[in-house]
């Protein structure tokens, strides 16, 4: 087990006075069978005239505030204790094709819950090249996991990461084109992929640890937030893969929130109504291992 | 082909015998429920009908909905229209109808208390889960929610057709926020003034009583111990094809009209920006889509109420439909209803019309087997790529690359697309140029659920469909208003009992949004801008057809001023040193303020527009002189060469009448409360600034040799001619002028009186921060008065220090604080910071 502690800070600062402003996020980190909430808190200024936690549609605790005084900054920081363990995953050699069956006749609630993430969402649409992504791993009769591996690392070795190359707002076609992108084109990449041969398939929202280069001090700030995917198994649940770094989490991942894509846990969203300005954001995230 | 049977009654009424049509039976006999209208029909001539049908668009422009749909803009939207005769339905049938709508929004409400419930029909495979989840319809934000009373649908529309057969068929079921009720309601009005004997004869169903379901429908999804609940009609706004009923609507029923930014959302409440503060909201009729309903919680862009999603959840409001209901309505969801009510232990009355639904592998092969026999529908909205792009198509139409992009849609993500059968449907009488025709009509029918039960309005809106658009489309502009006949002996009680009919919830006089305040206000300006364009044109022609040489006396002594104040009224820039001849300089100034973008048919169209913002302030007569004027501007079609013509002063004529008239009604038709003060706020300033500008452009530079004419001018643009004459009986001089114009406070006509009426209705508006500089800026304004009020004698000169610095330093003085007050009094009330909405990025 690993204790973590995160500080996740962002910053608005606008160019003129707004007069009021009203946000939603999904910041505080949710429990996960292999995850353990122990503290969790959220500090806005300026102080919010009303604020609310509820869960959303997908149980991820949502938090939404209202500052009804006139601002030209917005500071959220939510911090959070979390405890994490490496659960043991299922040894599947059963070819993919019987898992898929299993999953189109399944009648649980939790097969009913992950017919959500089947169909294309609006970050992923269905794209012909998702498909072709999906079949040069998922081949004929090949063992489940062994394929989802290969599609994690076909991703991982295929496209690179390029801070630069993209923003929330890049479509997931551009990214395909040009086999470049950061951890959030790179779930939905795979999200994207696994749908497209029929697997319930949702995107994860987190944090990753981050180690400074070997002889360095870690700085403050510098870790990320973080983005990968998840597929579901019947009888066995869901399983994560990170494409982005090739590994199976938690491998110094901690979940905050679970959607069909990034737009249904964007970790900060909102409207502020006032004079139209310039508006600079800043986020600083630290993830510090207490155990 | 069958062979045609042509009607008994109605002369040149020719139906396939194998069809089915409303009016005329099998062997041409005429059916009984349409015997009254088929006599009626009958004794009409072609010259009878024609005239019906301009005294139909007429009436329809008078209720002030024709011209709303091509003023602003929008391709898709055009005007309405009502055939004259309406869709004939007999009671016995109707209450065989009547059950199977009140059974389908039973079954549908509790089809949407399971999707965001317990799933319990999802996970017995009733309902395909990918047509739910697959549906745009279907809410993220409404999972596992509960509507107040636990009522999903409080409002329901249902399109429905007939069959060759005869039976009835559901095209689609609109649950999220159907349209149509404030349609009929127009097309009823406007159909008892067309036909009133045979409405005597026939005696259709009254509508009233469903409006009053209504209001006690949505009283009724009020939060808990609530006694007088508040109700406001959420619409888009003026942009949206459906805002005339929007608009329409909520002056029926009383409530205020709002769009997103006229509400905000605090500690989970909804709240409404009024003059006086936030006044609270307990229901919203909701004419905004569900998926846009609350920004925060929807990937669809910044439109909706921030917080809304949210309020609804913890029943903070109250929302008529609830957030989610539009999944209800998905087509994909059309096949699955039957099972629906099974599940329930119900047998469906009212079946929807065959559909095909390519989740289904059964229902894809058998599209694919044969696609140019079906409708093909995409239900997430978009279709296919390309320049045809369109959710409905016709199989037959598409091209074979089209076909091939239908089917890869099918082959990739098939729960996007339904289809029916291209079927030929019954048919009814409809008027057109040819006469009397058969065309196929979509029925749409209403109903409402509240305490007692769901009611359906007795009657509908019936659209007549062209032959070559795919049926779900709502192409044609034709419409027909729907005749329920009470024709039963033995008609049972009604299903719902009627509480009394409750009191209008909101005090209209009191009560007024900001942005009714501001549309009020607009109203006012924009009317007495138009009208002083008219008046000044008039004038300007008139004077001219009694004395032709004023054109170019003194080198343009007359000509020259009023070319600059005419100018002036329309924003009009001409260029420097124009050379044109002095006639076509003047003609071209009579047709830019006539019809120039910021000319008279600019102002008329702002009326327009404001007016529908604030319907509920004004009268139903005000519809019909604003639907005149709506007339007489599209008419006006004058140029350089026709600018004399007897025409334009006709319809000038006219369009002063019914400016006149407009202003009487304001005066006499408004109750007096803020929003008639905010209108007679926009006249005064506008008058006052109308009364400036021509003293500065006229009255100032005014060459002696020709001052009495141009005096006269001034005076005869400004209605004060006679009033004149009587008082001083002499030629106008500018003492006379300036007593007259400016200093009598009890000339209407004069800046006195503006200000006076700008001081005095400004001081009874609510106290708000910034209120108190108001009455500052107007006592400047007056003080400027006071240099103009004792005039030496030989003021009247054009030396220094004589009549054109006093002027010009008049007008300044005046004019500065004066628009001083309008600045403010737009900052104080209407500056309204959700105009500068904007929304933050998110990483």
């Amino acid at each position: 087990m690993m204790r973590y502690s995160i500080r996740h800070r962002t910053f608005y600062r606008y160019g003129e006075k707004m007069s009021s402003g009203q946000s939603l996020g999904h910041l505080t980190l949710r429990a996960t069978p292999n995850q353990t909430v122990i503290e969790s808190s959220i500090e806005v200024n300026p102080q919010p005239e009303d604020q609310v936690e509820w869960l959303d549609a997908f149980g991820n605790p949502v938090n939404s505030f209202t500052i009804t005084e006139p601002h030209d900054t917005l500071e959220v920081i939510a911090r959070s204790i979390v405890d994490v363990t490496v659960p043991v995953l299922p040894n599947g050699a059963e070819p993919w094709e019987r898992t898929m069956a299993r999953f189109s006749t399944g009648s649980t609630q939790a097969d009913i819950d992950a017919q959500k993430f089947v169909l294309p969402s609006p970050f992923i649409p269905y794209l012909f090249d998702l498909h072709a992504l999906a079949k040069s791993a998922f081949t004929s009769d090949r063992p489940f996991y062994e394929s989802l591996r290969a599609l994690t690392k076909t991703i991982f070795d295929d496209f690179s990461f390029d801070p630069h190359f993209s923003d929330v707002s890049t479509p997931l076609d551009d990214v395909l084109q040009h086999r470049r992108g950061v951890c959030q084109d790179f779930a939905h990449l795979m999200t994207g992929a696994l749908r497209s041969i029929g697997f319930a398939s949702r995107y994860v929202s987190g944090y990753i640890e981050t180690e400074p280069p070997p002889g360095e001090v870690k700085l403050v700030g510098t870790d990320a937030s973080h983005a990968w995917c998840s597929v579901y198994v019947p009888g066995a649940g869901w399983i994560d893969s990170d494409p982005t770094n090739n590994q199976v989490p938690p491998h110094r991942h901690i979940t905050v929130a679970w959607g069909r894509d990034y737009g249904d846990v964007a970790p900060l969203r909102g409207v502020v109504l006032g004079p139209s300005a310039s508006q600079e954001m800043q986020v600083e995230v630290d993830v510090t291992r207490l155990s | 082909m069958s062979a045609p049977t042509s009607s008994s009654t109605l002369p040149g009424y020719t139906v396939q015998t194998q069809g089915y049509d409303e009016a005329v039976g099998p062997t041409g006999e005429t059916r009984p429920a349409w015997s009254p209208l088929s006599r009626a029909i009958a004794t009409m001539s072609p010259a009878d009908v024609a005239d019906r049908q301009r005294q139909a668009d007429r009436l329809v422009e008078s209720e002030g909905a024709s011209h709303l749909f091509h003023d602003f803009g929008d391709d898709t939207s055009r005007p309405w229209r009502l055939d004259p005769l309406p869709f004939v339905i007999g009671g016995t049938e109707w209450a065989e109808l009547e059950q199977g709508i009140v059974q389908r929004v039973r079954v549908l409400d509790r089809l949407l208390a399971d999707i965001y419930g317990e799933q319990m029909l999802l996970r017995k495979r009733v309902v395909p889960t990918s047509a739910v989840f697959g549906s745009p319809g279907y809410l993220l934000a409404a999972q596992g929610s509960r509507p107040l009373q636990d009522r999903w649908l409080t409002t329901y529309a249902a399109d429905l057709v007939r069959l060759s057969t005869g039976e009835w068929r559901v095209l689609r079921d609109l649950t999220d926020a159907p349209s149509g009720a404030g349609y009929a309601l127009v097309n009823r009005n406007v159909s008892a003034q067309l036909l009133p004997d045979v409405v005597r004869d026939m005696a259709p169903m009254p509508l009233a009583p469903f409006f009053a379901d209504m209001r006690s429908a949505l009283d009724a999804i009020a939060p808990a111990e609530r006694s007088s609940p508040r109700t406001v009609v959420l619409t888009p706004g003026l942009g949206h094809p459906s805002y005339f009923e929007h608009s329409y609507l909520a002056a029926h029923l009383g409530y205020h009209l709002a769009e997103p930014g006229d509400l905000v959302v605090r500690k989970g409440s909804v709240w409404l920006r009024a003059l006086s503060g936030l006044e609270p909201v307990d229901v919203l009729l909701r004419r905004i889509e569900g998926g846009s309903a609350d920004p925060l919680e929807s990937n669809r862009g910044a439109s909706g109420v921030p917080g809304l999603a949210r309020a609804a959840r913890t029943r903070g409001v109250g929302l008529a439909n609830a957030l989610g209901s539009a999944v209800a309505g998905s087509m994909a969801l059309l096949p699955s209803i039957a099972r629906v009510a099974e599940a329930l232990g119900e047998q469906l009355r009212l079946p929807a019309l065959q559909t095909l639904w390519c989740g289904n592998p059964a229902d894809r092969t058998a599209l694919l087997a044969n696609p140019r026999r079906y409708v093909l529908h995409d239900v997430s909205g978009i279709g296919l790529p390309g320049p045809n792009r369109s959710a409905t198509v016709f199989g037959s139409q598409l091209s074979q690359v089209e076909l091939g992009q239908w089917r890869n849609l099918i082959a990739t993500e098939p729960h996007r697309v339904v289809a029916q059968e291209k079927l030929t449907f019954a048919t009814a009488p409809t008027l057109t140029a040819d006469g009397v025709q058969p065309a196929t009509i979509v029925l749409r029918v209403m109903a409402v659920v509240g305490r007692n039960g769901t009611s359906v309005m007795p009657g509908g809106l019936a659209r007549v469909m062209g032959p070559s658009v795919p049926i779900v489309n709502q192409t044609t502009g034709f419409t027909k208003d729907v005749w329920v006949l009470d024709d039963r002996p033995d008609r049972p009680l009604p299903i719902v009992t009627r509480s009394a009919r409750s009191m209008p919830q909101v005090d209209l006089r009191e009560s007024l949004s900001t942005r009714a305040a501001e549309a009020m206000y607009w109203v006012g300006r924009t009317a007495e801008r138009a009208e002083a364009i008219a008046r000044a044109t008039a004038a300007a022609l008139s004077m001219l057809q009694g004395d032709p040489s004023l054109l170019t006396a003194q080198d343009g002594a007359w000509r020259i001023p009023v070319v600059a104040a005419l100018d002036a009224l329309s924003d009009t820039v001409r260029a420097d040193g124009d050379t044109a001849a002095p006639d076509d300089e003047f003609r071209s100034a009579i047709a830019s303020a006539l019809t120039g973008a910021r000319g008279l048919p600019g102002s008329l169209r702002s009326l327009a527009r404001a007016a529908s913002s604030a319907r509920q302030f004004l009268s139903a007569t005000t519809w019909r002189v604003l639907g005149e004027l709506g007339n007489e501007r599209t008419q006006l079609d004058v140029d350089v060469a026709s600018a004399f013509d007897s025409g334009v002063r006709r319809s000038l004529d006219t369009i002063i009448v019914n400016l006149s008239s407009l202003s009487g009604l304001f005066n006499e038709s408004t109750v007096r409360g803020p929003a008639w003060r905010f209108l007679e706020l926009g006249r005064r300033v506008e008058r006052a600034s109308g009364l400036l500008g021509m003293f500065e452009a006229i009255v100032s530079p005014a060459n002696p040799t020709m001052r009495g004419s141009l005096f006269d001018y001034v005076l005869a643009s400004n209605e004060s001619l006679v009033a004149y004459r009587r008082r001083y009986r002499s030629d106008a001089v500018l003492d006379a002028l300036i007593d007259l114009l400016v200093l009598d406070d009890q000339n209407p006509r004069a800046l006195a009186f503006q200000l006076d009426q700008i001081r005095s209705q400004s001081a009874l508006l609510p106290a708000r921060e910034g209120s108190k500089g108001l009455a500052d800026t107007i006592a400047l304004a007056g003080a400027a008065l006071m240099s103009v009020s004792w005039l030496s004698a030989d003021a009247d000169q054009l030396g220094p220090n004589g009549r054109r610095d006093i002027i010009d330093r008049f007008v300044l003085d005046a004019r500065v604080p004066l628009m001083d007050f309008a600045d403010r009094l737009n900052h104080v009330y209407f500056n309204d910071p959700t105009r500068m909405r904007q929304r933050i990025g998110h990483l």
